[in-house]
């Protein structure tokens, strides 16, 4: 019986409880994060994190979800690779396959600071 | 520190580096008009102060360093024109992600939900077209969504001079970034994740 419920949780959550079928701790651990908040309400905690240290009551509030929840596993790691991702861009103004001045603008740009310069 | 032989001075400033500013200013204002703008006020600014300019940096990063300080001032005129700090008729996070039925096992939807982003996503990040995406994706985002992100993660501005210069408070900025993220996460999933290319 508890073989059964746990493999229909390894199932419906990823490879967590497969990978650690410690029977009645998984058990426990699950009941907890039952009582905690959804993906809803710990995706933007996760986002918070990366801006200011989360209160001890949310920290374990994430930490507990993300045992159990491979979808926000993958969200965080996606989020923290989006920051990695925008500072690659960030850089990437030497990039000669982007968008160039027009010549008209190159032309307005010279003029504007000819006037300035005498 | 001698100043490099190409630094050749004003006149040659919109030949050697217009277009990188241009692009610079372009990927974060994402409005040509803007980032014309910004360039001019940053060339203008730079032949004022050029006698100030000791050669301790090459031109460029000394002009970018001016051109960052115009476009945070662009951000901080554009705050002033539309409140900001309000998150009416902003859209919310991309939320039908996520399951309606309460059910804490299945609250991301297993069709629309994180998309596993392969074994080694980082390398990704190296592919010119991958970061092309990303800029389209950004471009696409609502204007306040936008600016929150770039101070934070191009401009890699604090919380605390964020807040200053959109005039919002830190809980509507954490908003903001969050949904921000949420919706380019999911931007470039479908863009590139779920495409072959």
């Amino acid at each position: 019986m508890e073989m059964k419920l746990l493999t229909w949780l390894a199932e419906k959550t990823g490879a967590w409880v497969a990978q650690n079928p410690q029977g009645w701790k998984a058990a426990l651990v699950f009941a907890l994060a039952r009582k905690l908040p959804h993906c809803k309400q710990v995706a933007p905690l996760m986002s918070q994190a990366m801006e200011r240290p989360l209160s001890w009551r949310q920290w374990v509030q994430v930490k507990l979800h993300l045992v159990v929840c491979l979808m926000c596993v993958r969200y965080q790691k996606q989020l923290w690779l989006l920051r990695e991702a925008a500072l690659k861009i960030a850089t990437s103004s030497e990039d000669a396959s982007l968008p160039r001045l027009s010549p008209e603008a190159r032309e307005r740009l010279k003029r504007a600071l000819d006037a300035q310069e005498h | 520190m001698t100043v490099p032989s190409q630094e050749r001075g004003p006149e040659t400033w919109v030949d050697l580096h217009g277009d990188y500013l241009f692009r610079y200013a372009l990927l974060r204002l994402r409005d040509e008009a803007a980032a014309e703008e910004v360039v001019q006020e940053t060339l203008l600014a730079g032949l004022q102060s050029y006698a100030r300019f000791g050669g301790q940096s090459s031109e460029r990063t000394w002009l970018v360093s001016i051109l960052k300080h115009k476009i945070t001032d662009h951000f901080r005129r554009r705050s002033k024109l539309a409140v900001f700090d309000s998150l009416d008729g902003l859209p919310s996070e991309p939320d039908d992600v996520f399951m309606h039925d309460g059910d804490w096992i299945d609250h991301f939807d297993a069709q629309r939900g994180p998309l596993d982003w392969g074994d080694n996503p980082a390398l990704t990040l190296e592919q010119t077209e991958f970061r092309q995406a990303l800029a389209r994706c950004l471009s696409s985002l609502p204007e306040r969504m936008a600016a929150a992100f770039t101070l934070r993660e191009l401009e890699e501005l604090s919380s605390e001079e964020i807040c200053k210069v959109l005039q919002v408070s830190p809980t509507n900025l954490w908003v903001l970034l969050h949904r921000a993220r949420a919706q380019l996460r999911l931007c470039i999933e479908t863009r590139w994740f779920r495409q072959p290319h």
